[in-house]
Parts: C-alpha cells; structure tokens; sequence
C-alpha cells in the first residue's frame, strides 16, 4: 500500500514536470512566447496561413487602466509604426515590440499582445510576452521556482533507489536531504532578496513576481510565481522541512526521506501554483507522499489523512473544473486562445454577475456553491473543526518531522486556498459566506479549548492547539479586512512553528520514556531545565503570550474581525482564554510539582541513574532557533507581516472594491 | 473647511530610555555569565536601572509641566492597512514615579533574597522587573502586553496559580486594547457586509503618522499641501452629532516633490505621479503614499490631514491607535468651533456618540480594563507567595487604569460600575484577609484589597492619588512580607509573643502595619492616601458613588482588623521562640517601614489632605496631574463633573472613618492581644470538579472516530 502510494506520487510528479511543450498557431510564425532582449525590444512575425488576404485591423498590449496587466508600457507595431497592414496569402510581416519600463515596478514582464484580424473564424489572435532581468545565473535565477520544486523531487528520486537498495545509510540519507533543503533554503532567500513586498495587482503581472510560465498540455501551463502570500509561507514550509529532516525519525525507514522530500516539493509546488489544475496535481502528490510517510509507522492514521485530502481535493476540483468551463476563453502564453486554469484569469470572471443570469452548480446558486466546496477544502486542510479528525492520530502515530509537514503543509495550504480561490477569484462568496466562516473559526477555536481542557496525551493536545489556530485563521479571513488577512498569513506561519514546538517537546519525552501521557509527569523542571524553559516558551506562545508571533498574528486576525463579526470575534477571544487555562494546566503537571518516585526504577531511567536526561544537543538547537524565531519575530514582526503588504492590498480590494475609490 | 488644531505638544527624544528594561535583563546574563554572587552583583542590574531612571527623570522635570515627555522611538511600527503596532518608549510623570517604584521594588527584593543567603530566584525578579519596566514604559499597548507578559513569565515561575488567574487578565488586556481601537476606528472602512456608520464621520488629514517615525528620521515633519474632504457640517443641523461630515468626495492635490509616485490605499493611480492636482477621493480614511525617486525606492506614508500650505498645525495621525501618546493627542483635537471632535466621539454626552451595541463603547471598555486590573489583584490574592515578585503585575494594572483613567471621566456609568466592582473586589480581599491564618496570603489579600482601592480612586476621578496610593500599599505590603518571613513566620496560629523575643522586628512591624492599616495613627502611611480616596469617594457624584464609598469603608475596616489581629497574634503574649533576623535587614525593615509611613503623606499632603483643605496642590498632584488628570486630558468641560470637596463632606468622611478604624483596632486589641486564639479557618477556594476529559473523549468519538473506522476497514481488508 505504503509503496504504492509512493510510487504514484513519484510518477505523477515526473510527469507533471518534465512534459513541458510548445504548440504553435497557425497565425505567427513563432511558437512560443517572445523574449524581449536587455532593452526591451523584440521581435515576432506575422504570417498569413490562409487562402485569402488578411486584413490587420489592430494590434495592442493585453492591458488597460482598469485592468493593468502590463509593468510600464509595453508597445506592438509593424515595421514603420503602424498597427495595421494588408497581408497577401502566405506573406509574412515582423512585429516590432517595445517594452518601455520607464515607471515600472516589475522588473519582469510576462503578458500577450493581441492582433485583430479580419479573419471571421478567430478575429483575435495574441501571442506572449516575456522579458526576463539576464544574469550570470539567469538558468537557476530566472526559473527560482522550478527549481524549489525540483530539488526536493531529485533528492527523492535519488534517494529512494539507494535506501532500498541499503546502498547508503539512514545517517547518509538525512546529510542528502539537509543538503537539498539546505539549497531549497538558499534558493527561497534568494526569492526574498529579490521580492519587492509593495509590488501589487497594479503594478502588472497581475502582483506575480518571479513568474515562470509555459504550456504543458492541454490547457494547463507550469505557471508559477511568488506574491506576499505565497513567499512568507513557502519560506516557513522550507524552515520547518529543514526541522522535520533533522528531526528524530524512529525507526530506521528506508524510503522516509524520499517522502518527506517529495512531500517537500509537492507543497512548494503547491503554494507557487498559479495554474489551478497544477495546484490540484501538486495537492494530490502531497496528500500521498505524506500519507506514504506515516504509514510505515501509522496506517489507519495514514488512510485516515488520505480520506479527508482526497475528499478536500476533489471538493476543490469540481470548483476548478465548475470556473474554467464556465469562464471565457483567454490566452495560454503560448498564444493558443482556450478556456485556461490560470487562476487569475478565473478570477476574471465576474461571477456575481454570472450568478445573478442563473448559473448554477449542482442547482444552487454557482457563486454559493463554489465558495462552499472552496471552504470545506480550505477547512480540511486547515484541520479547522469539524474536519480535523485526522490530525490527531497522525501527530499520535506519525514521526515528529511527518507531523511537522503535515501541519505545516495544512496551514499553508488551507490559507492559500482559502484566499486565492475564496477571496481572489470569488471574492463575493467570501462576502457572502464570512459569517459562516467566522462562526466556524470561533467554533473550532472553543471546541478546541475545550478538548484540550480534559486531554492527557501531549501529542494530542498539540493537536487541539493546531485546530483551535486554524480558527483563529478562518476569523482573520472572513474579516475582510487588511489586518485580518495579514493576520491569517502570518497566523498560517506562526501556527505551524507552535505546533512545532510542541511536537519536538514530545518527542523528546517519547524518546527517554516512550509515554507523553501528561498524568505521569510532575516536576520535569528540576531534571530538565533546558526542556523546561523551552517548553515553556512553546506553551506560551501557544497561548499567544506577547511578544510572541502567534500574539501578533492573533492580534492581528481579531482585531480585523472584530467590526465585522463582533460575537464570533468575542467567543474567539473566550477560547483563547480556554485554551490557555487547558495550556497553562499542561504545563503545570508537565514541569512543576513532584517527580513521580517510581520514575527512577523504571527500565528507561535506570541507565541514567533513574534521572530525567537533558535535551541533548540535537534537540536543543531544533527548539531553540524555532524559539527565537517565535520570540524574535514577536518583537519585531514587521519583517513577517511586512512581506504581505501588496498582496493585502489587493486581497482587500478584491474583497472590498468600493474602498479603492481611485480605481 | 477649517483646519482642526491642537496645542502643540514638544517631546524630547532619549534613547537612553531603552536602557532602563534592558538593565535588569543584561545584568542578569552578565551575572550568570560571570558566575557572580552576593548583595551586589544581586541587586546591580536593578540599581543601574533605577540610576538610569533617575537621570532621565531629573532631565524630564527641568521640561516645562505641560510637556515632559521623553521619547524613544523604536524600529518603525508594523502597518496593515490602518493599523499600527510599534514598539517604542516614553517617560512622562506617570511612567517616571512607576519606573521608581518597581525598579525599588526590585532592589528591595534582590537585596533580601541575597541577605537571607537564598540565592535563588534572582533571574525571575531581574525578568519580572524588566518586563514590568517595559510595560510602564511602552508607549502603547503593544509594548505593555509584551511587558506585562514577560512579567508574568516571571511570575509563573514563582507563583503558577497567580500566572494561571493573569491569562484571564491579559485577554481582557487585549479586548479592551482592540475595543478602544475599534472605537477610535473610522478607518476599518467597509468591512464584509457590514458598513460601520461611522465610517464617513471621522475629521480627516494628512501628516506624517509621527514626527520620530524612523522613516522620517532627520527630516524632520514635513508636509506636502493636500486638501481632502468638504466642509463640516454647521453644529446643530440634521447631520448626526453636529459631527464634520465629510462624505462628500473630496480632492487631493500634491505638489511636491515633483516627479514622486503617488500611492492611495497601497495602489499607484496611473496618473499618480507629482505634481498631481485636484485628484478625487473619498474622504474618510486615506492613506497615501509617497515614493521618491532614486535606486532604492523610499515611501513616506501619510494620513489624511487638512493642511492648508503655510499654517502651523499639529501633527496628529487621525483614526485609530494603540499608542497612548498619539490618543491623547486625539482627544485634544478641535475644529474652529472649539468643539473637540474625536473626544466627542466618546461622550455620551453629546449627541450620536459612538454606541456599542446597546452598551457605550467607553463602559465596556472601562469595565474591560477594570477586569485587566482585577485578574492580577486576584491572582495575588490566591497565593501570595514571592510578593514581591507577583507585586510588580498588579502595579502595572493600576498603572494601565491612571494611563487610561481619563476615559471613566466621560462616562459616568463606566465610572460607577468599575468603582463599585472594584470596590468589591476591596471588600472581599480584606474580608478574607480578616480571617487567613496563613502569613503570605494575608498579605497577599491585603495587597489585592490595597489595590482595588487605588484603582476605585482613579476611577472616581483622583487619579493621583491612586497612583500614590499603590505605590505606598505595594511598599508597605512588602515590608511586612519581608519581616515576617525573615522571621520565619508562616501560620499566624503557631506563633505568638515574638514582641519580647524579636524587640526590633515587633517595632518595624508596628510601623508598617500602621502604614497599611492606620488605626490608631489612621493618617500616616497608605492610610493616608487611602483615607483621602475614601473622602473623595464620599463626596463624589457619579450614580451609586456613594455604595462605592459604603463598600471602601467596610473594606478599610476590615483591613484594619486584618493587620492589627496579625500583629497581637504574632507579637502579643507570652514571649515566644523565635529571634530577630540579622541586625542588617532588621535595621532595613526599620528604615523602610520609616519611609512607608512618612512619605506618602508628606508627598501627598496639602489640597488632598482633608485637613488642610484650599491650599496648592500636593507634591504628587503637581507632578502627576498633566499626565492623567482628566481635566489635562480631556479639557475642564468634561472633567468638572468632579466637584472640589467641600468641608462638610470631608470632615464627615473622615469622622466616620476615624471612628471606623480606631473601633476596629480596639476590638482586635481585645480579642488577640493576650494570646494565640484559633483563627476562623476558611476553606480555599475550590474550583468544582468538572469532567474535563469529556470534552476530549466527544471529539474523538464526533469528528475522529467515524473516518478512523472507515481506515481501520481499509486497513484490515489490506491485510492477507
């Protein structure tokens, strides 16, 4: 089961990479996108294909004030400054481009000029743009995202060969994976050295940077790019993955690290996926690797994730195949006119309008229809309640570094969906469907609490503690507002470094006494003042304490809910409170109180003379740099929260239109 | 439409301030580091703060009484959308005189724990008073919950119970802190589906959000002439409030610099590039965004504000804020009209002021704060062990209430209800502390009691007083915590006749519990303050002052009843076994209980005393009173419902104190004086014993279980 799950993910994922290809048209001679030179200029060439003469009665910029697509001014002429001409049958005539970044913000350009022509079957024709900053390194550097995707998958599939066959060992096997994180990690700082935070929708490229995009097959593109959403959370997946592979794994699995790297790759693919049908696949390949990764040591657990992803995709694939049949047909950058995936050309769709001439989706109105299967994704990924039942036998069963991908991969994927198809494409839904969503937040967060109040086991409680800040991301979302938006991205980060935390805290009791059963411990602190006062930091930021990043984040999402959502906002604030009782209760049996004599005669301490032993090195550096990241970026979250400034803006004018009075 | 002004406000930066929070946790590393030990080396890194402090205090009061204020901006404040949270400092008086008390507090503290060789401990205090200092430093709520937090680290160590009550005050911390930015808003704009209708009221502007904005650092304000919004409307016309309303669409026009991008709302407007006339906006909430040219582009932010070009205005970011300088700064806006348009926005009042709901904005967040105030005087109250460590939390709660205390002035409800719970959590503590037989939670109780009373005085409009009050309750709570347990002194029904055995602590302890308890000298020490807040309680006019005032006096007497029956158990009858602490913390205890006593009524006596009623303004007053007073705050329109006491009302008051507490103490002299009898035990608070795993075993069952079975089937049918 566990191999085959694995062997498909590995299978989809090659595939999906390397069957890249160009399709040309029949109307320019080119057959792909045109690469503008250092300048700006290029070139592309018009040929008429047909029997008959071809009038050209206008060529343009797919851009315009209202809908800028377009960094700076982007011109399209004939030879001589005309944009029309009179082509005899087969004659060809070269387009002359110019791209004039006198203005821009993007320092890279991806768009299409459009042709009309008197050709009746296909009066529009267009053909893409790009141009590309060249460097020394322009193969890694103009393709960042592939290659944050690649790394991992090529560290998986070369791995996986050599552990089964026992060629290297488990110790040799994690130097590899640190060593392919350790480059993603580099690569993701490259990305932020060269990601400009205010770059928004109206600065072009529709607020993408970094973009990569060419066809696939069909109508799916490998479009990727980076806004504030997605690097702030594709640098926190790459933080945490380095955790998870130093991490303590158990036993000795001989395809763990394989997973965990295609896990790796398939959720940065994932967050980096401007194409939905690429999400989807991205999303399908995570949900295996990750369930290949806690079945060796869990299967029901595995299953049981397995169910609820396939369930959140499949919710998620009826929406996306619901927009693009319904959606007008755009432009692929290769030029082909079809009805694409790209996301923000569903999000062109004026959906409300749609709805209001009696679209549907399974007899209801579309719009409601496709927020709700939109959210129930979003939901499952989030492990909000009630769809969290699998999150807490898989932090019981799976290893400590699976547990931490998981949750990492569910916060970031859940928010990403939640506002790029929620409140991008269908920003109406969202305002029709925030009090739902709010309502669920403070739900999830009080119910949370609430079992956390009675429950023993440490890993689970981790558990209740990622459900209840999966409600404080869904309030931050259905507020509407910019501080509730950056609140849910920063609180999709700041709550996987938590659940982190306290999940390295049990592992690290597991491993001396193979119980993290809360009852038996009392008075950790005097044996282990170094877990001690670690632990303590994780507990409190997991209450949200001040100065830590999940206060500002929290702080963030309730005060942007707050006008909106006064009760929902004022139950989750009566949660929180809960679930710091429930914290505070842990903590106390945990560390203060006294030590369970029989400890000592037990056959785990007796080697250590009947003493609780240290966090050793290993375990201390992997709880102390997520503690400074928490306690650091709590004092001073301006670098986090700072990164999502353009894409709250637009989310916040996607959502509220009417408060951009200039636009 | 005309300018709105304010009186202009100078600050002074100092960045030295940075130093005083971080004395205490450098020397603490620093001491470890080196592996130091002993009196000094203890007590340091809190002497270097309180050096630090004092100088920068004697800076502050060589300013002008109207504009002592010190400032240290910190890194730039973190921006979404309208909302700011920074991380800077300031020292005005209040912060000064609460900076001095827990930076003494500590010493005190390090001192005792180093002279009693219990070397223990030093590292919570260093971090409770770092975290404290940050608190009554920070310039907002931002910084006073992470302060408060640190503190409560602190605390956690020390007392686990006392930190477990203090969550309870920290999330009412911050709904109240995003209650009052809600209130203050105008700025959410249009949230999902729900418009606030306040939204197009707010007076709007443009400025730079802060003079000592590190984005701005050395240029000084500068501004750009822009113009937004119409007129206000004519006070007393149909329009709500008689409130500017600036609806209307406005225009922008931004001159300079030439050739700038201009952002609105974070989104360039394709002709947005300076200089840009007469473009249409919204009023309303506006911030705009200026870029200037160069390689690394530079964006200065600013806020809609009416600056017609050459006129000196004050720079006063409109909209909300958590800043407590930039508030103030708000509330003393006006119009030409002299209506002060953002504190009537507040006033109940003044017609169409924001409402809550069915409750009044201000109320709730009065009472919210009050519970802030009440949740670290009950967690005192539950353990009462490491005093001096859990003093510095509840401090800083009475601290947020004067900071703050100027709202309870525009709301006469907000005010009652918060004097009367208060009041009740006073009467209460004492009650319970009249009957304890454990020594540190008696204290711990008389603390919370202390407290509750200081906090009822700001409330009702003394808010100097108040502070003076808490300042005095936590020293002389602390002395007495220190001498009993120097004695060694734990349950009060085991000891008994240490007056003969220990001759100077008796007298040190007779000082301090006249200091806390007055009765039979009932006008030295806390005593003093208190009886003076009880006075003006009595003649205050707010609805239900006076069940405040009844409540006070059954609390004061019970206070009084509380200290003088642990002072005749322990130190009354037959002599008893236990010996005076060393000679250095006896004499300490002796020099400190002194000072308890003398000094709150020398600092406080003159107008406050109710014997010496008409003259100038008490020490304490004249200090404090241009940074809390609600008549600075808020202008001597709102704050005059506080009538001046009269004669009558105080003589009155203090008769009947008088008779309260001397009765009190001859009762308690009667019944504990000859020997230890057995104390009324009462039994400690329990919580009731709910099945809090059912929650747990619900949500396995609901939302784990059906899915785990439907994998346990797959699972099994897998298997050969």
């Amino acid at each position: 089961m566990r191999a085959l799950l694995l062997a498909l993910a590995v299978l989809l994922a090659t595939l999906t990479t390397f069957t890249a290809r160009a399709d040309g048209t029949a109307a320019f001679v080119e057959t792909g996108p045109v690469l503008l030179d250092d300048a700006g200029a290029g070139r592309a060439t018009l040929r008429n294909a047909g029997a008959t003469p071809l009038h050209v009665i206008t060529m343009y910029a797919r851009s315009n004030e209202r809908d800028p697509r377009i960094p700076g001014t982007l011109t399209a002429s004939f030879e001589g400054g005309s944009t029309k001409a009179d082509l005899a049958p087969g004659e060809s005539r070269p387009i002359v481009l110019k791209w004039d970044r006198q203005g821009a913000r993007m320092t890279q350009l991806v768009g299409h000029v459009v042709v009309e022509t008197s050709d009746a079957a296909a009066p529009q024709r267009a053909f893409g743009v790009v141009a590309q900053p060249r460097g020394a390194l322009g193969l890694v550097t103009n393709h960042v995202g592939t290659w944050l995707i690649l790394l991992p998958l090529f560290g998986a599939i070369a791995l996986l060969p050599l552990r089964m066959t026992r060629r290297i060992d488990d110790k040799l096997a994690r130097l590899v994976a640190l060593g392919v994180v350790g480059l993603q990690g580099a690569l993701g700082v490259w990305a932020l050295r060269n990601f400009d935070s205010l770059a928004t929708h109206a600065d072009g490229n529709d607020g993408l940077q970094l973009i990569e995009r060419s066809r696939l097959f069909g109508a799916v593109e490998w479009y990727l790019g980076f806004d504030g959403l997605t690097l702030p959370l594709v640098l926190s997946a790459i933080a945490l993955g380095l955790v998870g592979v130093l991490s303590r794994v158990g036993r000795d699995y001989d395809d763990y690290f394989s997973a965990y790297l295609l896990a790796l790759s398939a959720l940065v693919g994932a967050l980096l996926a401007v194409d939905a049908m690429l999400l989807l696949v991205f999303l399908s390949v995570f949900a295996l690797a990750t369930a290949a990764l806690i079945a060796r040591s869990g299967l029901r657990a595995a299953i049981h994730a397995l169910i609820m992803h396939a369930v959140a995709i499949a919710a998620l694939a009826v929406v996306v195949l619901a927009l693009r049949r319904e959606s007008a047909p755009g432009f692929l950058i290769d030029g082909t006119r079809a009805q694409g995936f790209a996301l923000p050309e569903l999000a062109r769709g004026e959906w409300l309008d749609r709805m209001h001439g009696g679209l549907t989706l399974f007899g209801k109105p579309f719009l409601l229809a496709a927020f709700v299967l939109v959210f129930v994704a979003a939901a499952i990924f989030l492990a909000a309640a009630p769809l969290h039942g699998a999150l807490g036998s898989v932090f019981a069963e799976a290893p400590v570094g699976a547990a931490i991908l998981v949750v990492t991969g569910g916060s970031a994927l859940g928010v990403t969906i939640l506002l790029r198809f929620g409140v991008h494409v269908l920003p109406e839904g969202v305002r029709w469907g925030a009090p739902l969503v709010a309502a669920l937040g403070a739900a999830s967060i009080v119910w949370a609490a609430l079992s956390a109040l009675g429950e023993l086991d440490l890993r689970r409680i981790a558990a209740h503690v990622a459900v209840a800040h999966a409600g404080v991301i869904l309030l931050g979302v259905a507020a509407g507002t910019p501080q509730g938006v950056a609140g849910a991205i920063t609180h999709a980060a700041s709550r996987a470094l938590v659940v982190a935390m306290l999940l390295l805290c049990a592992d690290a009791l597991h491993d001396r006494v193979g119980t993290v059963d809360v009852s038996r411990f009392g008075g950790l602190a005097r044996e282990m003042p170094h877990f001690a006062a670690l632990a303590t930091i994780a507990f409190g930021a997991s209450l949200a304490i001040p100065g830590t990043l999940p206060f500002v984040s929290a702080l963030l999402a309730a005060s942007g809910s707050l006008p909106a959502h006064r009760v929902a906002t004022a139950l989750a604030a009566l949660g929180l409170a809960l679930l710091a009782i429930a914290m505070l209760l842990t903590h106390r049996r945990l560390l203060f109180g006294e030590l369970d004599k029989r400890w000592a005669s037990t056959p785990e301490l007796e080697p250590f003379g009947g003493k609780f032993q240290d966090l050793d090195a290993r375990e201390t550096g992997l709880l102390l740099a997520l503690a400074v990241v928490i306690l650091g970026f709590g004092v001073a979250p301006r670098m986090v929260v700072d990164l999502s400034r353009g894409a709250v803006t637009d989310l916040d004018a996607r959502v509220n239109p009417e408060r951009i009075a200039i636009r | 439409m005309d300018a709105l002004a304010a009186p202009l406000l100078y600050v002074q930066r100092s960045d030295v301030l940075w130093l005083i929070p971080l004395a205490p946790l450098l020397g603490a590393w620093a001491r470890r580091i080196l592996g130091r030990e002993g009196v000094l080396a203890a007590i340091a890194p809190s002497l270097v703060a309180l050096l630090i402090a004092l100088s920068q205090i004697v800076g502050l009061v060589g300013l002008e009484a109207d504009h002592r204020q010190l400032v240290a901006p910190g890194s730039a404040p973190l921006r979404v959308g309208t909302m700011e949270l920074g991380l800077g400092l300031f020292l005005d008086p209040l912060a000064a005189v609460m900076v001095v008390a827990i930076a003494a507090l500590a010493i005190g503290a390090q001192a005792y724990r180093a002279w009693g060789d219990d070397e223990r401990g030093h590292g919570a205090i260093d971090l409770a008073a770092a975290g404290a200092l940050l608190a009554v430093l920070a310039d907002g709520y931002f910084g006073l919950l992470i302060g408060a937090g640190l503190a409560s680290l602190a605390v956690a160590h020390a007392a686990a119970r006392s930190a477990a009550v203090e969550r309870a005050g920290d999330a009412a911390l911050v709904l109240s802190a995003a209650l009052l930015f809600w209130s203050l808003g105008g700025s959410w704009g249009i949230s999902i589906g729900n418009e606030p209708t306040y939204t197009r009221r707010n007076p709007v502007a443009i400025a730079p959000l802060d003079p000592l904005d590190v984005d701005n650092e050395g240029e000084g304000p500068s501004f750009v002439p822009v113009l937004i919004g119409a007129p206000p409307a004519p006070a007393g016309s149909a329009n709500k409030g008689a409130l500017p309303d600036l609806s209307a669409k406005g225009s922008i026009t931004i001159a300079d610099p030439p050739g700038a991008k201009v952002f609105l709302k974070g989104g360039m407007n394709p002709t947005g590039i300076t200089p840009l006339f007469q473009h249409p906006v919204f009023a309303g909430r506006m911030d705009i965004e200026i870029e200037t040219d160069g390689r690394s582009p530079k964006r200065q932010r600013f806020r809609a504000v009416e600056v017609p070009p050459g006129r000196e205005v004050t720079l006063v970011a409109l909209g909300p804020t958590l800043k407590f300088r930039a508030l103030r700064e708000q509330l003393a806006l006006s119009d030409a009209a002299r209506k002060r348009v953002v504190r009537d926005l507040f006033d109940p009042a003044v017609p169409g002021h924001r409402r809550l709901g069915r409750f009044d904005a201000v109320t709730l967040i009065g009472l919210l704060i009050g519970l802030a105030a009440a949740a670290p005087i009950a967690g005192a109250a539950l353990s009462g062990s490491a005093l001096l460590i859990e003093a510095v939390v509840p401090l800083c709660a009475v601290y947020l209430l004067a900071r703050l205390g100027f709202f309870f002035a525009l709301s006469a409800n907000a005010a009652s209800a918060l004097a009367i719970g208060l009041a009740l959590v006073a009467a209460l503590a004492a009650a319970r502390a009249a009957v304890d037989h454990r020594a540190r939670s008696l204290l711990g109780r008389l603390l919370a009691a202390q407290l509750a009373i200081a906090g009822a005085g700001v409330v009702l409009g003394a808010a100097s007083l108040g502070v003076a009050h808490a300042v005095a309750s936590v020293v002389a709570c602390g002395v007495a915590w220190v001498l009993l347990d120097a004695l060694g002194v734990r349950g009060l029904r085991r000891v008994s006749g240490l007056a003969e055995s220990a001759p100077r602590t008796a007298r040190a302890a007779q000082l301090t519990a006249i200091a806390i308890a007055g009765a039979p000298l009932p006008l030295l020490g806390a005593a003093f303050t208190r009886e003076t807040l009880l006075a003006r309680a009595f003649a205050s006019e707010l609805p239900f002052a006076k069940a405040a005032w009844v409540l006070l006096m059954f609390a004061a007497v019970l206070m009084s009843v509380a200290v003088w029956r642990a002072w005749f158990v322990v130190f009354a009858g037959p002599r008893g076994a236990l010996e005076d602490p060393p000679p250095r913390i006896s004499l300490g205890l002796m020099l400190a209980a002194a000072a308890a006593l003398v000094l709150p009524p020398v600092l406080a006596l003159s107008k406050a005393s109710p014997i010496a009623l008409g003259g100038e303004r008490s020490l304490v007053e004249t200090f404090l009173d241009p940074a809390i007073d609600p008549a600075a705050v808020l202008g001597s329109d709102r704050a005059a419902r506080f009538r001046e006491l009269g004669r009558g009302a105080d003589l009155g008051a203090l008769g009947l104190l008088l008779l309260g507490v001397i009765g009190a103490w001859f009762l308690v002299r009667k019944r504990f004086s000859e020997h230890d009898r057995p104390a009324i035990v009462v039994r400690d608070l329990t919580l009731p014993r709910v099945p809090l795993g059912a929650f747990s075993r619900l949500d396995e069952l609901l939302f784990s279980r059906p899915i785990a079975a439907l994998a346990a089937l797959v699972a099994r049918k897998r298997k050969p």
